[in-house]
This record gives C-alpha cells, sequence and structure tokens, in this order.
C-alpha cells in the first residue's frame, strides 16, 4: 500500500489532539500535585515506660502537644508500663490529654503495668487496651506523712508549717482529696462501663487484664497493633503510617533520671527517693513481709 | 461553547481525581469527637473537718490526791512513748491516781511485774513486743481476779514499721498481738492481727473508722460516736464487745464486716483490750465523743474495788507510813532495831516510814499492839473485827478467817483500808513477840506466816496455839492458804 499525502484538514488535527492531550494532562498532573500534598495520616505512638516523674511528664506533653500541633497526625496510642508517680505530674499529663482529645482520638495499651498514676491517664483516653495479664487499676494515693511540728536550734521559720507545709492530719485529708479527683476521673472515663462501686475500686487493689476486663476497667485485652488499629478506625483513617513521636517531637534518645531508690547494692527498689504525694503502686520486693 | 464546557469539565474531572483519591485513599470520614471531655470537678472537692466533741468535763469532786496507783509498762519492749498517754494520765491524775511506770532497767522494778502487781489499781499495757513470762501472765490473771483492772492497747501503726514497707523483713511484725494475747487470753479476750477500714463512711481515710454501736457499760456512758484511727480488732468469747463497728467497717484480714469490736471487756470486767491508741493523742482526742471514752477509760480504772490484801506487802501503802504504837509498853532497844529493817524494807520499796509524836487522823499507820485491853487500839480493831483474849470469856484470839486461837505464841497480822489510808495493825502477846512478828515482816514480808487476804498469822515464839494447829478452828484449808 502506497501513502496517501495528507489532507489539509488531516494536517491541521495533529496539533490540536496534541493541545487536547496536553490540556487534559495539565489538569491531571496538577491534581496529582495537589494530591500529593494530602499528608499521609499518623497514628502516633508515645510510650511510658517509667514512672511518672518531672522528666517523663515533660517529655510526655512535649509528644502531645507535637501530636495535637500535626495535622497528619490524626489519632495517638498511649503505650503504657509504669507504676505512677508523682500526683503533680500525672494530673499534669492527663490534663494535656484531655486538650488532645478535643482534636483527636487517643487509645491506651496497657502494655506492661498501668497501676495507680498510670492507669490514671489511661483513664484519661477514649479507649482502653491491656495485655491479658498487665497489672490494672491501684486507684489510690500514696504518701509519707510529715514530721509533728517541731522548733529547731538552727533551723528558723515564720510559721509552723513552714518547714514541712502541713500538719500530718492536714497531709491524710489532702491525700483523700486527691484520692476523690482519682475516682472521679475514673468515673467519667469509664462511665457505665465500669462495673465496680467506689467500695471495691478505691480498696486500691490491682486486677490482671482479664480480670480489669471483667470489672470494665478497661474496655478490651489486645496487643499495641490492635491499639492502632482501633485508634485509626476512630479517627477514620486508612493507609496510615505509625510513628513513634519521641524523635519528632524533638526529643532525644531516652534518657534516665533517678526516681527510685537504690540499695547499697545499687539494684533499684520500688520506692521513691522522696518523700511527697504519689499515685504508685508498690510491688512486693524480696524481703519484704508477705 | 458546548465542547468548550465539556472540556472545562473534563479538565476539571481530572484535577480532582487524583485529589480526592488519594484522600479517599487515606481518609474515610473525619473523626468526632466528644461534646465533652469531662475533667474531674478538682476545684470542687472537699473533704470535710473531723467532727469536733464536746469538751470533756472534770469529775465533780476532785479527789483526794494518790488514792489509786495506775502501773504503765514499759518493761517488754513496748512501741510508746509515756507522753502518748498524757490525756489518759491526765484525765487519771484529775481522778487522784498517781501514774508509775515499770521500767526494766530502773533499779526500782527489781521487783519486777508480780511485785509491782502488789498493790497498784490498775496495769496498763501499750504496743509490748516482747513475751511475757508464765508467771507474769499468772500474775497479772490473778491481779485481775481480784479486782484489779487490766488495759491492754495495740495499735497497728505500731506494728510494722516503714523497714518492712522499704522491703527489709521486720522480725516484730504481729509481735505486739502475740505478746498481748499471752496476757489476755486467760482473760477470754484476744486480738486479731488485723487492722479496721471503712471504705464508705470515714473520719478523712479509709483506716479512720467511726464507731457507732455500743453495749451497755460504764465505758460506754454518754457516747454517740467514737472515732478511731487504725484500730485493730478485739475478740471474746463470753466478755462483752464494747464498741462495735458497723456493716462498712471491715477487717484487713478478710475484707469483710460487721459486728467487728475494737474494745472488749473480759467476762468478769477485769480487763479491757483496746485496737487503737492514737486516739488518745491531740488532736484526735478532740474528735467525736473521745474524750468522753477517755474520761470512762480514766474512770474504769481506778474503780476497781481492789481489796487490800496482806500478800501484796509492802505495796498495800501508797504513801508515808506513820509507826502508831498502842498499848503501854515501851520500846526496847530490840524493837527499834526490828522497826530500823522495817524501814529498810519499806524503803526498798520508795515508801516511808515516819515517827510522828501524834497519831494522824489520816494516812498510811502501822500499828504496833498487845493481846491486852487497850481503848485506842480499839479503834484500829474494830474495822478489822478482831477480838482480843481479853474480850473474849473463853480467852481465845478471834481472828476472820481463822476462827478462835489460843494466842500463846501467835503473832497477828491485819489490814485495813479506808478512805482515809491504809491500816497495818501487828498484834503480839508481848513486845518480844511483837519484834518477831516485826522481823518476820522486814526478812520476808511474812512470806513464813500463814497468810489469808487481810489477815495473817506467824508463830512468833513458843506457845500451844500455832503450834497446834489441830486444835485451832480454821475456817480455810492450809494448802489452800498457803497456795495463794
Amino acid at each position: 500500500m502506497s501513502e496517501l499525502p495528507e489532507t489539509p484538514s488531516e494536517a491541521n488535527g495533529r496539533p490540536r489532539r496534541r493541545s487536547f492531550l496536553l490540556l487534559l494532562l495539565i489538569p491531571l498532573m496538577l491534581g496529582i500535585a495537589i494530591a500529593a500534598m494530602i499528608p499521609r495520616p499518623v497514628v502516633g505512638l508515645i510510650y511510658l515506660r517509667d514512672a511518672i516523674q518531672a522528666f517523663s511528664s515533660a517529655e510526655m506533653i512535649a509528644q502531645i502537644q507535637y501530636a495535637r500541633d500535626q495535622p497528619e497526625i490524626r489519632a495517638v496510642v498511649l503505650v503504657i508500663d509504669s507504676p505512677g508517680g508523682t500526683v503533680i505530674d500525672t494530673e499534669a499529663v492527663y490534663l494535656e490529654l484531655a486538650k488532645l482529645r478535643e482534636q483527636k482520638p487517643v487509645v491506651t495499651m496497657a502494655q506492661g503495668v498501668a497501676a495507680s498514676g498510670a492507669y490514671y491517664l489511661s483513664v484519661g483516653t477514649d479507649y482502653i487496651f491491656a495485655g491479658p495479664s498487665s497489672p490494672i487499676g491501684n486507684v489510690g494515693v500514696l504518701s509519707q506523712l510529715p514530721p509533728a511540728p517541731g522548733v529547731f536550734e538552727d533551723t528558723v521559720s515564720t510559721g509552723p508549717y513552714k518547714l514541712f507545709g502541713s500538719a500530718r492530719d492536714a497531709q491524710l485529708r489532702r491525700m483523700e482529696a486527691i484520692k476523690q479527683a482519682f475516682y472521679q476521673a475514673v468515673s467519667l472515663g469509664r462511665g457505665d462501663a465500669l462495673r465496680i462501686g467506689p467500695e471495691t475500686l478505691l480498696r486500691g487493689e490491682i486486677w490482671l487484664g482479664g480480670e480489669a476486663m471483667r470489672l470494665g476497667l478497661v474496655d478490651e485485652l489486645g496487643s499495641v497493633s490492635q491499639a492502632i488499629q482501633h485508634a485509626a478506625e476512630m479517627a477514620q483513617i486508612a493507609n496510615y503510617k505509625v510513628e513513634n513521636l519521641r524523635e519528632p517531637a524533638g526529643l532525644s534518645s531516652e534518657l534516665f533520671f533517678p526516681f527510685f531508690m537504690e540499695t547499697e547494692e545499687g539494684a533499684l527498689t520500688p520506692y521513691p527517693r522522696q518523700s511527697g504525694l504519689y499515685l504508685l503502686w508498690v510491688p512486693p520486693s524480696e524481703g519484704a513481709a508477705p | 461553547m458546548k465542547r468548550g464546557a465539556i472540556l472545562i469539565l473534563v479538565g476539571m474531572g481530572l484535577l480532582l481525581i487524583p485529589i480526592v483519591g488519594r484522600a479517599l485513599w487515606f481518609y474515610r470520614g473525619s473523626y468526632q469527637p466528644p461534646d465533652e471531655i469531662a475533667l474531674p470537678a478538682f476545684s470542687e472537692i472537699t473533704i470535710p473537718q473531723p467532727p469536733v466533741g464536746e469538751a470533756r468535763s472534770l469529775p465533780d469532786e476532785r479527789p483526794a490526791p494518790i488514792s489509786s496507783v495506775v502501773l504503765v509498762d514499759a518493761a517488754h519492749s513496748n512501741r510508746f512513748d509515756i507522753s502518748e498517754l498524757e490525756t489518759l494520765t491526765r484525765a487519771l491524775s484529775a481522778r487522784g491516781a498517781a501514774v508509775q511506770v515499770l521500767d526494766s532497767n530502773a533499779e526500782f522494778d527489781e521487783l519486777g511485774l508480780e511485785g509491782r502487781l502488789k498493790f497498784v489499781n490498775a496495769f496498763v499495757v501499750v504496743a509490748p513486743f516482747e513475751s511475757f513470762t508464765a508467771s507474769e501472765v499468772e500474775s497479772v490473771r490473778r491481779f485481775v481476779e481480784r479486782d484489779g483492772r487490766l488495759l491492754v492497747i495495740l495499735d497497728p501503726t505500731r506494728s510494722s514499721s516503714d523497714a518492712e514497707l522499704f522491703g527489709f523483713n521486720d522480725d516484730a511484725k504481729g509481735g505486739d498481738v502475740a505478746a498481748a494475747n499471752q496476757l489476755l487470753e486467760p482473760l477470754d479476750l484476744a486480738f486479731s492481727n488485723d487492722y479496721l477500714y471503712d471504705l464508705v463512711e470515714n473520719e478523712g481515710n479509709f483506716r479512720n473508722v467511726f464507731f457507732e454501736i455500743f453495749n451497755e457499760s460504764p465505758l460506754t456512758k454518754d457516747l454517740a460516736t467514737l472515732t478511731m484511727y487504725a484500730a485493730r480488732s478485739v475478740y471474746t468469747e463470753a466478755g462483752t464487745p464494747l464498741v462495735l463497728g458497723g456493716e462498712t467497717v471491715f477487717s484487713s484480714t478478710t475484707d469483710t464486716g460487721g459486728g467487728l469490736s475494737v474494745a472488749a471487756l473480759s467476762p468478769n470486767e477485769g480487763a479491757l483490750a483496746l485496737g487503737d491508741l492514737t486516739f488518745l493523742q491531740p488532736p484526735y482526742d478532740n474528735v467525736t465523743d473521745n474524750r468522753q471514752f477517755i474520761d470512762n477509760l480514766a474512770d474504769y480504772l481506778i474503780a476497781g474495788d481492789r481489796e487490800v490484801a496482806l500478800e501484796d506487802l509492802p505495796f498495800v501503802f501508797t504513801g508515808p507510813v506513820a509507826l502508831v504504837q498502842s498499848g503501854d509498853f515501851s520500846l526496847q532497844a530490840e524493837t527499834l532495831s526490828a522497826l530500823q529493817a522495817v524501814k529498810g524494807t519499806l524503803r526498798a520499796a520508795g515508801i516511808m516510814l515516819i515517827f510522828p509524836e501524834e497519831p494522824a487522823p489520816d494516812g498510811d499507820r502501822l500499828v504496833l499492839g498487845l493481846f491486852e485491853p487497850d481503848p485506842d487500839l480499839e479503834d484500829y480493831l474494830a474495822p478489822l473485827e478482831i477480838t482480843l483474849p481479853s474480850d473474849d470469856p473463853d480467852g481465845l484470839l478471834h481472828v476472820p478467817g481463822f476462827g478462835a486461837l489460843n494466842p500463846a505464841g501467835i503473832g497477828v497480822v491485819g489490814v485495813v483500808r479506808d478512805e482515809g489510808g491504809t491500816t497495818l495493825v501487828l498484834l503480839a502477846e508481848d513486845e518480844e513477840r511483837l519484834v518477831s512478828l516485826l522481823e518476820s515482816m522486814s526478812s520476808d514480808l511474812l512470806e513464813g506466816c500463814l497468810v489469808q487476804g487481810a489477815y495473817g498469822l506467824c508463830k512468833v515464839g513458843e506457845g500451844e496455839g500455832f503450834g497446834a494447829a489441830d486444835e485451832l478452828e480454821f475456817d480455810l484449808d492450809f494448802e489452800e492458804a498457803f497456795s495463794d
């Protein structure tokens, strides 16, 4: 077959088609470019693997604030293995979590211990997973009473409680107020799911995960990946990525800050170094009487 | 125009496809946060302050100073300081009671518990962590049997130290319960190794428990509510549980409650077991009716109608003892020597023997007399109901509990106590035998004599009376008398 010469109309049509294809490609490319700007959603992980104290709470708060400020972080999973800690630091983190929950779902995974202050934080999230044998609960307050007021030869003060802050009895009552707040936090956080009353809850018992679920202290038994999946479902996201928020939040590698007392041999004990008000579980230790 | 519109629509579609596609790939909806993130009402949480009781009232009439003695145990590794009992000791002082401390380290306490119990009205034991010996347990049992009062106070906060909490063994744990129960079990009382708590209604802390159920007793007079600050429960089978917790007061050992008692009386009401020490101390003494209870405790401790008995020598006396010489005889050198020995015996027990020119109407007295008619002696013998041979048609001596006796070779000792004080009367046939009687008192506190309650018979010389026991008309079997 011999080639036929192009007709004028054919010769004019080719650039038109090119122009037409170009016209189609431009919006497509633009759309792809814009679509690329839509961030892949992130489920942020915040780990608490220490007692809740000044340093660990500051790090948690930094990560919570980062999660709140970053739009691509659509949900947060709090992975907990902690016996609790100081009242002040626990409450500080609890209030930051409440602020975060106004924007994004927060799910707790009690991977290890979620006792006392750590459980306080858990009830300040939207959903709680626990390992089947994770120690959960220990709702209550712990404190050492201040010494009885006295006067000393070389240390003088301007009031009877200037030195130690309060009378022994007042400290006891203050603990009771903190306990009431803790109980309110549990009641508000667990709502109708909670199947035990204050007379049981406030005994300060530790329950294993399965028991805790039966009593309504946690929602489900599961793992970190289930907690991540649940957080993603709550946030209505898919194909997300999971990110430990520690480094993005500008925190260096995990540092060790001494919180617990050490024995003379250098072994850590479950007792805090300083006296104060604690939402802390003190597990039985070797040598302690049953 | 139409073609252009189509082109625009297609272009728009092409623009949106990747955007919508990616968006849908990642986002399936938007998160709906809860309407309200409810937080605890931190600023509204208040803890009620302790209900303050009415100020206590002192007894209407202040009794004479030192009308009774309360002995506080500090010889069994007791974990308390005497100052912690101040509200109780103050209430006792206001009632004329002296508080003495039994200290194993003090030279004064060489007599030991048995010796010191000889004449105290009450014995108070707080948080003992050292066992009582079998003889001590028996002494206390007999003390209570003879209307002495026993108060045993434990407090669970004294039982376990912070050392134990911090992981170090504490051998003393529960040691107070074991030691206290040694004393109490023969009296049908026992402490539990627990603490009581109330999670529903309490005084600022779960271990600060209200008690509103009381069984009738002078100890629970005018009580509506008591507050105990960490208390052990007390059990009695036949005694009286005095202060009981409600249904929500639980024992730490069982986590169940109902009918748990924090104070209980022994069946003869001579012993009281009390599970808390803290309520005695300010500011807790002023909460609810705790003050009234402390007053009731003080009344209870001094209310024992303790019979005076010769076996309690020399503690039948509580103050200086005035020597009263009755009858018409002049003190010989031997008598003075024997009195010197008696003085030494009394001084060893902290009691002074004094020699007044005129006998005082009140106070403790040591009366020396002979079996001869004497109007002065009659005043002292009347409450003892001893009949001298000179007043008996058959010339026999009549001593309550011993019947009629041939007076030859017999020395008689009698003790009586009234509001004025204690009077110890020593009688014999003549001064020589009286000296022998005094020597018996000073050397072994009448151990060699036949003693029954407030009366004693001593062999003080040759004669038919005491030497021929089968001729005597004793009301009491000899063996029984000596076994006391």
